[in-house]
This record gives C-alpha cells, structure tokens and sequence, in this order.
C-alpha cells in the first residue's frame, strides 16, 4: 500500500482547473500581405467557465470552456489600384505598329485605406479538449530552488470552435471600406466618371478582396484558414496545460515542518507519484523516501 | 472603429473643361508623331511657348521598341534651374512613334521634330506641333466630360468638322482603354460622328497634315439627360395679411362662378 | 466507494508512511529529541546512544540535542551540578489494529479510532569519582562552615570556586578522551540551543568522565485531533496523549512517577512539535488554487470535514491508516 494518499473530488478538481484556467490569456498580433490587401489582426483573448468530466477510463474532459475575447481587433488595409482613363491600343494597317494610348490617372498616388473594427461583442468560441493526468519529476536547475513533483492535464486533441461572423459583421466592415472609399472620390461628375471606371465601391471592394460571396464568410477564412490563429490557440492552450502549468505540484522534498529558531525545516523525500482519475475523483498516492 | 485614409491629391487638370488642341497639347491630349527613317533626330518640348526639355531620338532599323512614351510635364532638361543635362538619348525602330502627352498640370505644350542635313547644311524640321500635324502622325483625345463635342480640322485652306458624342460611363461592360478610331483624309472625318463613354479615348489618324481641335460645345447635364430630378416640395405657410380693396377693376373672365367678389382674395393654396 | 465521497479532499497516511516521517524528523531535528547538559556539545562521545543527524542538520549548524541545567546536587552550600543526558532513541507507531507494536497488558487491546506508540528513552547521568570528590570537598567545607558570607560576588572563595570549575571541567576534557563511546560528531562550531543557558551561570559542574546510562522502552497509546495554535485560524493535527506505560520497572510507585514525568516530557515537549498543518496532510494539494485565488483576490481555505455531519471521525485512525478529510472553501472577492 502506498504511503501517501491524497484524493480530490471532482468538485475541487473543477475549482483547481478554475483556478488554472482563469490565469490563462494571451496576446498575439500579426499581418500578411496578400497582394491587394493587407489583413492582420491584434488579438487579447481569456479562458473562462467550462466544465470538467472526470471519467472512469481515467481520462479528463474539460469541455465548453468559453474563449473570450478582450481584443479581437480585425485590421486590413487596401491598396486601391490606380483609378485611369484613357489607355488601350489600337491596330493599325500593316506595316504600321500597333499603337497604344498612355493612361492618365486621377489620382497623385494610389489610394490606401486601412480598417481597424474590433469584433471581439461579435465573436463566441468554446475549447474542449480530453486528455488524461501526468505525473512528472521537475528538477530544478536553479540555485535554491527545489526538485518538484508537478501534475498536468495532458490534453491529446483539442477542440477550438470555429470563428464564425454574423452577417452584421460583413456589414459592418463592408459600410466602413465603402465609407472610406466615397470619402476619396470627389463629388460632382467626376464621381460618376470614378464610380464608373471602378465598376462601383462595393464591386471593387469584393474584387480587390476577392470576396466570392459573403464578406463574413471570407472573414471568417481569413481567421481561421489564412491567419493560423486557430492553430495558435490550440497549441497555447495545450502547451498551457500540457507542460507550462501544472494542475498541482508540490516540492520534493516536501517541507512538513518550518523552519523555527535557526533550525532547519523537516522535508521529507516523496516517491514513485503515481496519478489517476477514475469517475468521481482524482487520486494521488506516493511513497516516502528512505 | 479604427479607419485611416492615406490622403490623395486629384489629378485636377483631367477634369478641366479646356478644349483640346493639337497646337497645344494639354492633360489628356496625346501627340503621336511617326519617324519613318533611321537617323538621329532633335526633339524639343515647349511649355507654354518656352523650350523645356530637348532630347535626342536615335531611329534604328532594328533592335529597339517601335513606341516610345515620352511625359512632357515631368520633362524640364531646359527648364530654368534644373541642371539636368541634355545627353539622354531615345532609340526608337524606324517606322515606330513617339507619343507626346502630358500626365498633369495646366501647361500647352507643343513638339519640335528636326534633323541635321549635313550636306546641304541646314536643319530639316519633321514636326512642329504649334502648326500642322504631318500625315502619319495621330493625335489622340481622352474625354471625360459628357457631352457632344465638336471636332475641327484645320488642313491649308480645307476645314474640316466633325463631332463626338461622349456618353456617362456605366453598365458592366465599360473599359475605358477601348478608344475609337477616326480616320481624317482629303474628305475629312470617317467617321464624321464618333460614339464614346466618358474616360475613353479618339485617336485621329491624320492621312494628311492638319491641326485638330475638339471642344466640348454641349455638356450633358450633371445626372444624365434622361434623369428627371423628382423632388418634394414643401410650401411654407404664409400668414395671411389684410390688404385694402384694390382699386383696379376686378376682372371676372375666370369662369369660376362660385368666386364671389370679395377684395383682397389671394389663392386658395 | 470513494475516497471523498463525504469530503472534497481526502488525504491518509499509511503507518510504514509516518514511521519513515518520524525518522525524517528525528534526523532533522534531532534536538527534539535529545536534551543533554552543555558538556556533550564538545563531548558528544557521552551521549548514551549515537545521534543519527541528517546531513542539512550539519550544513546549517543545527543543534543535534537542547542544553539543559546539569542536575542539581542537593544540599551543598553553593550549587553543583551533574550532567546528564535524556534521548529518546526510537519512535515507532502503529496505527488500529495493532499489529506491529505488541502492547502492554495495561494498554490492550487498542481501542479503536486509536494509535500505539512504542518509544525507546535512554537516560544517562555522570556519577563523579571519589578522587573529582576529594578534590573539591575542602572547598565546599570552607563554603558551608563560612558565616554570613555571600555565595558569590567579590570575595576570594566564591572566585576560587568558579576557577576551580574552570579548571576542573578543562582537565577533565583532557583526562576523559580516551573514554570516547562512539563516533558521534557535533557540528564544526558546537552550535548549542540556548547558549544562555551553559554551565557558568553559577553553578559549578562537576567534571565528567563517563556517563552511566540505561535504556528503557515506553509504551503509549494516543489520537490525533484537528485544533488552532494561538491566534491562528489555521487548523492543525495535534496528537494527543491517551495513556503511557513503562515494561517491567519496579517498585509501581517509581514507575507510575517516571511514567508521569515522561508523560509530561511528552505531552509539553515533544509532541506540540510535531504537530503537522492540515495542508500538509494533503500534499499542498491546494496551493496552486490558493495562490491563483489570491491574484483575483479569493479567499481560499481548507477546512476539516465536519464530524459526525460530514464524516463519522476526523481525524480518523483505521486500517493502518490515518486519514484527514478536508473541504475547500472559495469566497470569492
């Protein structure tokens, strides 16, 4: 029989992953170039809630934990293209060359707009992962600082739910870009002349963009195909649990009495750690050192 | 929402409603002059009457591009001040062109084309853009204003006129680098009337030496002519004042028997 | 059945578990259970039984026993005291049923709920010679016939005491070296507890050359308890002394004395030492939650499970085992 047993319901397994999970949160910001358009995102984001599913083929599941956004800031930058009349060539009878006309632009330089609309109110996404408890030895290589008995969720496979935009969020970015696009064009006939030559804002939005059909549908890409955000959520939060922060650890030797008047505190050595769940509990049990 | 707008600055001249002339080339007027024969030849570019800019073309039978663009508002090898040398020389495929345009600002320019004779000693001038343009040259006109506009063809004592009709830009097939094509011979324009939306182009091939100048001499009206402007008006309720009895005989031709012939009526409105 | 189904963190203790803890403790703190007269601090060889000392005990010059007053020698006209030594070698329990330690008749059987405890105590005690007599019974002849002079202070014979002391407790180091017992080794600066407490505060120590020493084998049955210390809401496993009985040592009244005596040695000395906080009973298993409370401000405590709402006993002694059972209380800020 070992001689140490701790066990913990699942009751205080949950509060431990609270615990755990309400220190989680990360930044990240990035931006790629794809061509015509820039688009990047600036991003703060906490775990909160979820619910933990101790099993009785000693597996964890932690489902449902909720993925808040404190920054979901979505930044995209369009280089409009040059907007130009005149241009084209025409054939001329043999042996005269084919002709072509310069084009002469309206505009000094080619126009950039960029958008920064943060959708953090707008986005929901859940976590869930399954995994099961490991027991690992620390040992320590700094001056003073004990060994450590450390126990990890070790999640196998996570689960990260999809962005997935409502349409008031295409709207949203779409009124913007067109708003700035209008706010360059001069009014008059000249914005007709402009209107015309860009096939109008919202077409020249979904080409440049090369928008195949909802624009938050192509946002929603964007976020979960082109940026890897997701991957980098998945990986954070597995790393997080899997080998960054244990569920629980304890020093080895484990201090049982402190020091007091000069004398040195009692730490026992704690051996052969071995961790299992089954489906109402979580049972630790150790041996004590010679 | 954070929104950022790189400011632009709009290319204003292509919007002027200047008319367009050969003799003087603006924004949107582009000259193509042809150089058929291999030899070196002198080019200058006047601004509003002062050479700016003089570079050399080198017309060679082969090995080189048969069109050159050459911007005139940005070339100033002349210009007071700016110290850019003259030694830029442009090699051209003989029986290729040179266009001469002008991409912004309000400056006329004009083109001087001449050659060295060396055995006779004196100077062969090809081009002279301020009089007629020589046959095998073009003379090209973007349109951005809708409208109709008028075309002249000046050639000895001939004139020759003809007309452009440039339409509001729309519809999906819109481009504007599909510019047309008018021919000016002995008999004048072929076609006499040429069709174009606004932002194309018209190249005048000239089979004869002429000067052209197209104005715009009716715009089309702001909105399309087509379009009647539906507004909704509101009437401000005016206090009605007692005026005196007028002298003036009433008259009673209205037909409107039920009116009686009280003083001071004013319109039931 | 689960380990917590009436608690929400369950921790035990296996009777092999505790008995290699008190061994730990013992090698680490051995003054707890070693008390002895200032002499053994350069004479540890006097002792009556090898001090096992962990090595960190050395590093940190750790006492390896605590500084007692030599015992006093009645009747003489100035004090004198004898060194002696009191350890207890060997600490052994066994939780219900017993099946390791075999009790005495008049502890038997163990009651339920209960532990034994079988406890090894070695005494010694310096019985000086005739001669180390006869050097210094002229002196205290002059001390006890001497009228209305102080004991101490300014006059010769009270100074010559405390040098002969001196001298005597020098030359019997010399004298004594080849009556070492053993190898045991104090630490290289002789650290002491309570060094105000040595020799010179008056009382002349007679020199030592041996120590006689004999061992006798304590029995004791106990339980644990939860329980505060002063102020403190911190609940701690407290044991706490049930009965104590001593093998064969006669006559009774003797022996019901020394066993009152070592039932307080116990009871107020050793024992309120080695009482262990409830979060040790488990592993720390609640720091990290605790920890993370705090950074949102939570306030975050273990409890012992409520008996007998909550559990039948708590701290409960069964199946070789001690078990605690402990709830987690979160306020949240």
């Amino acid at each position: 029989m070992a001689h140490l047993t701790v066990a913990v319901s699942e009751g205080t397994f949950q509060k431990s992953v609270d615990a755990l999970v309400r220190n989680l949160s990360f930044e990240k910001a990035d931006q790629t170039s794809f061509g015509a358009f820039t688009a990047g995102y600036d991003v703060k984001a906490h775990l909160e809630g979820g619910t933990v599913d101790l099993r009785a083929d000693n597996t964890i599941q932690l489902k449902e934990l909720d993925l808040r956004w404190d920054r979901l800031k979505f930044i995209l930058g369009i280089d409009i293209p040059e907007i130009c009349v005149g241009g084209g060539c025409i054939d001329l009878p043999w042996p005269l060359p084919d002709l072509c006309l310069p084009r002469v632009c309206i505009f000094s330089d080619d126009p950039d707009i960029s958008i920064e609309p943060d959708l953090a109110a707008f986005v929901a996404q859940e976590v869930s992962f399954t995994g099961s408890l490991l027991a690992q030895y620390h040992v320590s290589t700094t001056p003073g600082e004990s060994n450590k008995w450390q126990i990890f969720i070790d999640p196998q496979t996570i689960d990260v739910d999809l962005f997935d935009f409502p349409d008031i969020v295409g709207n949203l970015i779409e009124d913007a870009l067109t708003d700035l696009i209008t706010a360059l064009i001069p009014g008059g006939p000249v914005r007709d002349l402009i209107i015309a030559i860009i096939g109008g804002v919202s077409d020249l939005i979904r080409d440049i963009l090369d928008i195949p059909d909802d624009i938050q549908e192509w946002l929603s890409d964007l976020f979960n195909v082109s940026f890897g955000l997701l991957d980098f959520i998945g990986t954070l939060i597995l790393d997080y649990f899997a080998s960054e922060n244990p569920i629980y650890e304890f020093d080895d030797p484990f201090q049982i009495m402190e020091a007091s008047n000069g004398l040195i505190p009692v730490r026992i050595p704690i051996r052969n750690l071995d961790v299992h769940v089954t489906d109402v509990e979580m049972v630790v049990q150790a041996d004590v050192g010679a | 929402m954070e929104k950022t707008l790189k400011k632009m600055v709009l290319n204003r001249a292509v919007f002027s409603k200047r008319p367009f002339d050969s003799g003087a080339l603006t924004v949107l007027g582009t000259l193509f002059h042809r150089f058929p024969e291999v030899g070196d030849y002198e080019v200058f570019v006047s601004r509003d009457g002062q050479n700016v800019h003089r570079t050399r073309v080198q017309v060679v039978s082969d090995n080189a591009p048969s069109q050159l663009n050459f911007e005139m508002s940005s070339a100033s090898n002349l210009a007071e001040g700016c110290g850019c040398g003259s030694d830029n020389t442009l090699t051209l495929k003989a029986g290729g062109v040179v266009s001469f345009y002008a991409s912004q600002g309000v400056g006329a320019y004009s083109v001087s084309v001449s050659q060295s004779d060396d055995r006779n000693k004196r100077k062969v001038t090809h081009l002279d853009s301020t009089g007629y343009l020589p046959a095998g040259d073009l003379f090209a006109v973007t349109l951005v204003h809708a409208g109709t506009y008028s075309v002249t063809a000046t050639a000895g004592k001939a004139r020759f006129v003809g007309e452009i009709r440039v339409g509001a830009p729309g519809g999906e097939k819109y481009r504007p680098d599909r510019p047309t094509v008018v021919e000016l011979g002995k008999d004048g324009f072929t076609p006499k009337s040429a069709q174009i939306m606004a932002g194309q182009s018209v190249v005048f091939n000239l089979t004869q030496a002429a000067r052209i100048q197209v104005e715009l001499a009716k715009p089309e009206r702001p909105g399309g002519s087509d379009k009647v402007r539906q507004t909704y008006t509101i009437n401000r309720r005016r206090p009605v004042v007692e005026k005196p009895a007028s002298p003036t005989k009433e008259r009673d031709d209205s037909g409107d028997k039920g009116r009686g012939k009280g003083k001071g009526r004013r319109g039931d409105r | 059945m689960a380990f917590t189904d009436h608690s929400d963190i369950y921790g035990a203790v296996h009777e092999d578990g505790i008995n290699r803890v008190v061994r730990h403790i013992m090698r680490q703190r051995p003054s707890l259970f070693n008390y002895a007269t200032q002499i053994f601090a350069q004479r540890p060889d006097l002792f009556c039984e090898k001090i096992d000392v962990a090595a960190e005990v050395i590093q940190a010059q750790n006492p390896i026993f605590t500084v007692e007053k030599p015992l006093p020698v009645l009747g003489t006209p100035t004090p004198v005291g004898l060194n002696f030594c009191v350890q207890l070698t060997d600490f052994q329990i066994d939780f219900h049923p017993a099946n390791t330690i075999q009790l005495p008749p008049e502890l038997s059987p163990l009651a339920q709920q209960r532990l034994a405890l079988r406890i090894r105590a070695c005494v010694g005690m310096d019985c000086p010679s005739d001669s180390v007599i006869a050097d210094i019974l002229p002196r205290m002849e002059v001390l006890a016939t001497a009228e209305d002079k102080p004991l101490f202070g300014t006059n010769m014979l009270a100074t010559g005491g405390l040098v002969a002391t001196r001298a005597l407790a020098a030359s019997d180091v010399r004298a004594s070296r080849g009556l070492v017992r053993g190898d045991i080794f104090l630490p290289p600066t002789g650290g002491v507890l309570d060094p105000g407490r040595g020799t010179d505060d008056g009382i002349i120590v007679l020199p030592t050359r041996q120590i006689n020493c004999f061992c006798l084998e304590l029995f004791a049955v106990a339980h644990f308890e939860w329980g505060t210390i002063g102020s403190s809401p911190q609940q701690w496993l407290k044991t706490r002394l049930d009965g104590i009985e001593i093998v064969d040592l006669q006559p009774t009244p003797m022996e019901d004395m020394i066993e009152c005596y070592l039932k307080l040695v116990l009871r107020l000395g050793v024992l309120p030492r080695l009482s262990i906080k409830l979060e040790k009973m488990v592993l720390d298993i609640t720091k990290i939650i605790r920890d993370q409370g705090i950074a949102f401000g939570d306030e975050v405590t273990i409890e012992p499970a409520p008996v007998p709402a909550g559990v039948p006993h708590n701290p409960a002694i069964e199946n070789d085992l001690v078990k605690v059972f402990a709830n987690l209380i979160v306020r949240s800020a």
